[in-house]
């Protein structure tokens, strides 16, 4: 049977080879909400997702006007990081007010 | 034929008049339908919007993980016997179930599922008899039937203020998420449960009130968090036959008293990469078994090798204080380069004090198998950073140490071989984490373990004695229960969140 677990993990070499994942995502953005954002905002990451619906995010995000809402909504915030927006942008669109996501406690 | 030319020209240039007005006329009346179209598109929008939040809102939010795990296991005994099975599969089921019934009120909840593949060799997948495989504190971390159980359900009431003050507060009471703590849940990749790992990770009944203070003192983040909770309950069973249905168990051959446990959490400081964590807590009348007078115990106070089948009662021994400080250092300096981002690390030391009591007339107050109060100490330091082999890859190191008397409550730690935090000896651990694609992600890791004294895995009766492993030999071993000196787990696992 040491085959069988031989072969799981070639096969999950194989799957990483093979495999490539979406680069940003809403845990990595609630993470840098966390660390980046919530003392210069005064609130927590999902009072500042439910500012908007997905639609009004994803319109922020299509016109480029992500940055300036954030600051818009933390104007303690000085600038915020190009590279941090995606992480952001996909942690507000999935607890946007009318996403019926709970975030965790 | 003059006449024809200027009369067809008349008639053209008074088309093209009447044309060019029909034009405007019919341009004007577009221009007013769209803009009617877009104030109706508008207001639809904003109904669906409604609509769609009221609709995301009006139902219990699911989630699946669902993990498929192959565990090679490997333990030495002391007599040189080697114990392993080269491929232990088994699939793990957790669903997660989330509703915000309003803005103050939330429910959380979690039903597990985790089975070995097929049937088990003695025809009893739960391992449960013999054995505590659905010990409840356990029940959903170990590999027993294919039925689903509850391993979460909890209400949280959430407010912004608290007694007029600026305190953000909540409160909850149910099955708490106690296991998957902060610590244990690097490995896993997974967001960190209500628990400091170190100290508490087992299935949990019981409430939780929490305050924010960051915003009412200088401590950047701070908040504190009372937990208490029922982890045994002494009662009779339904249908007595005097009627005395649920009143506490007297039986002299049972456990007598509830188990209770209380404590607190403290963050004295948390700006979201630096943070101290801080925890005490207490549990009274902690079960085990007795050495004497028994079959099941040999009399060095050691598991005896017919202990599974005996399927002993359990007495209370005594209480247990546990205390933990932890240091989480998540990414290192600030912007240096990406690596450093990415780096968690985090060095944690715990504390156990126990009390003995006596369980029964005539019985000395002992527990860990020694009549006087015990310090046990454990030190574990972890790392995780990004794998440079592998995009979005996660590697982790991990490494615990425990003292002679050392006894966490982490018999949920979803590790096959035991609890590694919970060894009384020296335990290391190496992990790969890979997402493969949104859902599906994969880990492997190998975990060693050495065992310096006895009982790392017991209770807390006579059956947690401490031997030096040193003492025991190839000679002396059944003497002992021939125990395990050293195991490893390495594992492989795929799995789908979503």
């Amino acid at each position: 049977m040491k085959l069988l677990l031989k072969l799981m993990l070639v096969g999950a070499v194989a799957l990483t080879i093979g495999t490539t994942t979406a680069s940003a995502n809403a845990t990595k953005g609630q993470k840098l909400f966390v660390k980046k954002l919530k003392d210069s905002c005064g609130f927590t990451g999902a009072i500042m997702a439910g500012k908007h619906s997905q639609d009004e995010w994803e319109a922020l995000n299509d016109d480029g006007k992500l940055e300036g809402e954030i600051l818009k909504l933390c104007p303690k915030k000085g600038d915020v990081k190009d590279k941090f927006l995606p992480h952001y942008y996909d942690f507000f669109y999935k607890y946007a007010n009318d996403s019926g996501n709970v975030p965790s406690c | 034929m003059k006449k024809i030319i200027a009369l067809s020209s008349i008639v053209a240039l008074a088309t093209v008049g009447f044309a060019s007005t029909n034009v405007e006329t019919r341009l004007d009346t577009m221009e007013n339908k769209i803009s009617k179209l877009e104030k109706k598109l508008i207001k639809a929008n904003k109904k669906l919007n409604k609509v769609k939040a009221h609709d995301a809102g009006d139902n219990i939010k699911w989630d699946v993980d669902f993990r498929t795990s192959v565990d090679r296991l490997s333990y030495d005994h002391a007599s040189g016997k080697e114990s392993k099975n080269g491929s232990l599969m088994t699939n793990r089921l957790l669903l997660g179930m989330k509703f915000q019934a309003d803005e103050n009120v939330l429910f959380y909840g979690t039903l597990g599922y985790n089975k070995a593949y097929g049937d088990t060799m003695n025809h009893s997948q739960s391992n449960t008899n013999p054995g505590y495989a659905n010990f409840d504190w356990v029940t959903n971390e170990n590999a027993t039937d294919n039925t689903v159980k509850v391993k979460e359900a909890y209400w949280m009431y959430m407010n912004n203020t608290f007694m007029g003050k600026d305190i953000p507060w909540t409160a909850s009471v149910g099955r708490r998420p106690s296991t998957g703590g902060l610590g244990i849940n690097f490995r896993e990749g997974d967001q960190r449960k209500s628990a400091l790992a170190h100290t508490v990770n087992i299935e949990f009944d019981g409430a939780s009130f929490k305050w924010t203070l960051d915003k009412v003192t200088p401590l950047v983040g701070s908040w504190f968090k009372l937990c208490m909770g029922r982890g045994l309950t002494n009662a009779t069973q339904r249908f007595q036959n005097d009627g005395s249905s649920y009143a506490n168990n007297t039986s002299t051959s049972s456990h007598q008293k509830n188990i209770d446990m209380k404590g607190f959490i403290f963050v004295p400081y948390d700006d979201g990469q630096y943070s101290i964590h801080t925890n005490y807590a207490t549990a009274n009348d902690l079960i085990g078994f007795a050495s004497n007078g028994t079959t099941y115990m040999s009399t060095s106070g050691n598991y005896d090798s017919n202990y599974q089948t005996i399927f002993p009662a359990f007495k209370s021994f005594g209480d247990l204080e546990l205390i933990t400080a932890m240091v989480k250092v998540d990414g290192i300096g600030d912007g240096i380069n990406d690596y450093l981002d990415e780096t968690i690390i985090f060095a944690s030391f715990a504390q156990s004090k126990t009390k003995p009591k006596s369980f029964g007339a005539g019985e000395t107050a002992r527990m860990l198998g020694s009549t006087k109060s015990e310090t046990g100490n454990s030190i574990w330091l972890g790392v995780q950073m990004p794998c440079l082999l592998s995009e979005d890859g996660r590697i982790g190191v991990e490494w615990n140490k425990g003292s002679k008397y050392w006894r966490s409550m982490t018999y949920g730690e979803d590790t096959m071989s035991g609890s590694k935090i919970a060894t009384r000896g020296t335990a290391l651990e190496v992990y790969w984490l890979k997402p493969l694609t949104k859902a599906l992600s994969m880990n492997v890791r190998y975990t060693k373990i050495d065992y310096d004294y006895t009982g790392s895995q017991a209770f807390f009766g006579d059956d947690g004695t401490p031997t030096d492993m040193s003492t025991i030999t190839a000679a002396n071993a059944a003497m002992y229960g021939d125990p395990v000196k050293s195991s490893t787990d390495m594992r492989v696992s795929m799995r789908y969140r979503f």
